[in-house]
């Protein structure tokens, strides 16, 4: 039945993603990783949790929930990369001090 | 057989039971967001600290943690079919199958339980005590301390999560659940697979992502 299929396809993506990981690719070992756990949790999603069966309403709460989620690490890491902080420097001398002449 | 109780502000039981998944559904995603709050954390500690995270990575037990996901995944399955049994009528042999899950839950754990022997054996521990001379720095501190709060609170999850089956487990048994009524069950599971979905993104960031 149906969820025989989707366990086997979930096994079969959790093994791939293993496999994956021992090459390396630069920013795809991130990327490929990602997108394989999205594909799994959309199989368990629609399939063991039956969100392809039940009313839109709870796919709502879903893609909602997916979209904050999206904003909330999109805009941290964006944050983070760029921001630009400057070392703290010696605190100049009373002589260095340029006065208003 | 017998249908569960139908509550007086709802007009038949279907719309009883589109009730009961929606609050489910909003539940499970309040506690998705409870794991992004880490998820984000990560993700920017990460970005400070990119070749440390990565090297700290690499040294989780990579076999353990896909064992760990196989567990969990077939785990979800026995869940999904013990839903199924019951709405066939076999209630009996969903609490048997739930009885699996549980025990898959227990595996689960006790693998954990030994990375966390592993990890403890070497000096790896969260926050101020780390003491592992292996990985120094800031950047294996930080992911060591995140590994320990993000598979620590999942695992509360996970045993939760037992409970829960536990207590379907038992209403099945005692032939509680049929065709027409078994809310019950079907929250349970939802919970359970999302634990699930949990741990599919921790694997990836916590022992795939390794230098």
């Amino acid at each position: 039945m149906r969820y025989f299929v989707v366990w086997l396809a979930l096994m079969g993506l959790a093994l791939l993603s293993f496999l994956f990981s021992g090459s390396h690719h630069g920013i795809f070992d991130i990327v490929f990783a990602l997108v394989i756990a999205v594909a799994k949790t959309a199989l368990v999603a629609l399939f063991f949790m039956e969100l392809i069966e039940h009313r839109f309403i709870n796919s709502m709460v879903v893609l909602v929930s997916a979209g904050l989620i999206a904003l909330l690490l999109s805009l941290m890491v964006a944050d983070i990369r760029t921001r630009r902080t400057f070392p703290r420097g010696p605190v100049p001398t009373e002589a260095e001090i340029p006065t208003a002449k | 057989m017998h249908e569960g109780p139908l509550h007086p502000q709802f007009e038949n039981l279907d719309r009883q039971k589109d009730a009961a998944r929606l609050g489910m559904w909003a539940f499970l995603g309040s506690e998705a967001l409870l794991f992004t709050g880490l998820f984000a954390l990560y993700a920017a500690y990460r970005t400070l600290y990119p070749d440390a995270f990565a090297a700290a990575a690499s040294h989780n037990d990579v076999k353990l943690g896909t064992i760990n996901t196989f567990i969990l995944l077939t785990s979800s399955f026995t869940v999904a079919l013990s839903v199924h049994e019951v709405r066939l009528g076999r209630a009996r042999r969903a609490a048997l199958l739930l009885l699996v899950s549980i025990l898959l839950g227990f595996v689960f754990l006790g693998v954990k339980l030994t990375e966390y022997a592993e990890h403890f054996r070497e000096g790896i521990f969260p926050g101020p005590s780390y003491r592992y001379e292996g990985l120094t720095g800031y950047g294996p501190r930080l992911f060591f301390t995140l590994y320990f709060l993000m598979t620590g609170i999942h695992a509360l999850h996970v045993t939760a999560g037992m409970g829960m089956l536990a207590w379907v487990m038992f209403g099945a048994w005692q032939h509680r659940y049929s065709p027409l009524y078994h809310t019950p069950l079907e929250l349970g599971a939802l919970y359970w697979h999302l634990v699930d979905v949990i741990w599919i993104f921790l694997w990836p960031c916590l022992y795939l992502m390794h230098a």
